[in-house]
């Protein structure tokens, strides 16, 4: 089971801001989806190897050539850039700081 | 004939031959659009000043004997909200990125425009494709043509709604665990997931990468091999993109020989939880392809039921908890005021993303954090590689398998919404076909006795594709292409 401090770890580990309400809600949603999960514990899988990708699948090599992407002012376009050409954020340690 | 009628074909055929212009067929479509997007509100995005330049220019091409080849010439299409178009919206369904700008095209959008096709819009969908009924989109939901009350299923709702009611004869979609054939068989059209890695994915919002995949939605079986003639094709910015020759997939379907196919079918899957008139429906689309001279087969697929639902929803959470860390407004999308920079990013992924986002990414996280990653992430790695294995043993025997495309009807609006698990099992019999990287269709199969949508799916090795669409031509001349939905009038 998991409890309220436990939704709330994680909802930090992902930087989510969830309300008092939505803990409630997450705790509820996330004890019935892990104990779904416990089906998996009545399978044989214990001598199953991991998938770990496409067996079958031929991963295609390409030739490592520089490209230029002309469309760059589109990209600043959609961000907060400044005249430097970096992004802007707020201070990354608090105004007091 | 009117122009919501026709198929993509057609409409190809009568506009190279200069007997329909393309600006008739723009000005039919969003005729259509306007007269029922009220009800439907299947589209986020509609491209009407882009869609009337493009028709007028495909008029002079026609006009002046040019573009006479391109397979798809004046065909209006429209594109799931997570499929870029450069220079329009690309919202995903969420808050988040609600004025962010595509800038570039997706693979299939520049393949799509070459064919010749007019844009038409971009269509409503779950947020960041986590959904099975388009409830989840902060733009609102779709109504399912078929039956206003109703879902059209999820998560590209949008996209199977659009082509059922008549706005396009061909739309795209996303599948990561059923997300086209699910709203396909809802909304009572044909759906297709190709093979893992057949069609580009470059331009497509990544939810879960080892098993997103585009494909489309049609009216016709002829439509969708022309569709997968025109988007299935080797990309170099897309690393998982197959570099092998796919086949012509319109030429192997003309006169579509299935004699000695054999076709397996799984009757556990048959059994509880499964509607009577569903289950009706897929004998009655074995008794279609047997009488054509394939060969039943029973199939044995062991716990794959069992372990689908609950391996797909470790693995995909677990994936979009990492794709969807991207959204941190700084690079992308709505940016909330804070003091610092970790408020910033806390405030606004918390106002930006909805419940059922929210729910999976916390899920995903949490199934790969320390502590858990044994029990749940690597246990779900395992369940997938047992799916895999399962389908591989039973590809050894039969060239098909059929099977339910969902295990009940289109349910009604908020009926499910309060209760992920029961959502979630709405997936049932398409999440394994994205854990085994294996092509999927769920083909119209007629209406039942309350006149709802009903449908069967039919799986083949992976790069079979041609397998499917042979087995579904030979089921539409029995069943019929799919009519246009009554709430699309």
């Amino acid at each position: 089971m998991i409890n309220k401090e436990e939704v709330e770890r994680i909802a930090g580990l992902i930087k989510l801001e969830i309300t008092p309400d939505e803990v409630d809600s997450l705790q509820e949603h996330f004890n019935k989806i892990l104990g779904y999960f416990e089906l998996l514990g009545d399978l044989p899988l214990e001598s199953v190897d991991p998938f770990v990708g496409d067996e079958d699948a031929i991963c295609p090599m390409r030739e490592d050539n520089v490209s230029r992407w002309d469309n760059v002012m589109a990209l600043k376009e959609l961000a907060n850039f400044n005249e430097e050409g970096y992004f802007e954020v707020p201070s990354i340690l608090g105004e007091d700081n | 004939m009117s122009v919501r009628e026709l198929s993509a074909r057609e409409i190809a055929d009568l506009v190279k031959r200069g007997e329909l212009k393309a600006t008739e067929v723009v000005k039919a479509v969003f005729d259509e659009i306007k007269n029922n997007e009220k009800k439907l509100n299947a589209l986020i995005t509609i491209m009407e000043e882009k869609a009337l330049k493009r028709a007028e220019l495909i008029d002079e091409k026609v006009a002046k004997g040019q573009w006479k080849k391109k397979a798809l010439l004046g065909v209006p299409v429209v594109l799931k909200d997570n499929i870029c178009v450069e220079g329009y919206p690309t919202t995903c369904g969420s808050k988040m990125l609600e004025k962010w700008i595509s800038p570039y095209n997706a693979g299939i959008v520049d393949y799509l425009e070459e064919a010749g096709v007019i844009l038409i819009g971009k269509s409503n969908m779950d947020e960041f494709a986590m959904g099975s009924s388009t409830e989840h989109s902060a733009f609102g939901p779709t109504s399912n043509p078929w039956d206003l009350e109703r879902v059209p299923g999820g998560s590209s709702g949008g996209s199977a709604a659009s082509v059922a009611a008549g706005y396009v004869p061909l739309a795209f979609g996303s599948d990561t665990g059923g997300s086209i054939r699910q709203p396909a068989a809802f909304c009572g059209v044909h759906g297709m997931k190709p093979t893992y890695g057949l069609v580009s994915r470059y331009g497509l919002v990544a939810f879960s990468s080892s098993l997103d995949q585009i494909g489309p939605f049609t009216r016709t079986v002829e439509d969708m091999a022309i569709a997968l003639d025109v988007i299935a094709k080797h990309d170099h910015r897309d690393s998982t993109c197959w570099a092998g020759d796919r086949p012509s997939y319109s030429e192997a379907i003309l006169n579509a020989n299935i004699k000695g196919m054999r076709v397996g079918v799984v009757r556990d899957f048959m059994e509880e939880g499964l509607d009577d008139e569903l289950a009706q429906a897929v004998e009655k689309g074995l008794g279609i392809l047997v009488e054509n001279g394939a060969i039943p087969v029973d199939l044995n697929l062991g716990d794959i039921k069992e372990c689908a639902l609950p391996c797909y929803y470790i693995i995909a959470p677990a994936e979009a908890s990492s794709n969807l860390a991207r959204y941190d407004g700084v690079r992308y999308g709505l940016c909330e005021d804070a003091d610092n920079l970790l408020d910033q990013y806390i405030k606004t992924r918390g106002k930006s993303f909805g419940d059922e986002v929210k729910r999976r990414i916390m899920i995903g996280t949490f199934v790969l954090s320390s502590g858990y990653y044994d029990a749940y992430y690597l246990r779900g790695l395992k369940a997938r590689k047992y799916v895999c294995e399962k389908f591989k043993e039973a590809f050894s025997n039969v060239d098909i398998i059929v099977m339910p495309s969902t295990p009940t009807l289109p349910f009604k609006k908020g009926e499910l919404i309060g209760d992920p698990i029961q959502m979630y099992l709405g997936d049932i019999f398409t999440l394994p076909v994205n854990l085994a990287g294996l092509p999927g269709i769920s083909v119209w199969m007629g209406l039942n006795s309350t006149g709802l949508p009903m449908a069967m799916q039919i799986i083949a090795p992976k790069w079979h594709e041609v397998r499917i669409l042979k087995a579904a031509a030979k089921i539409e001349e029995t069943i019929g292409a799919c009519p246009l939905a009554p709430g699309g009038e």
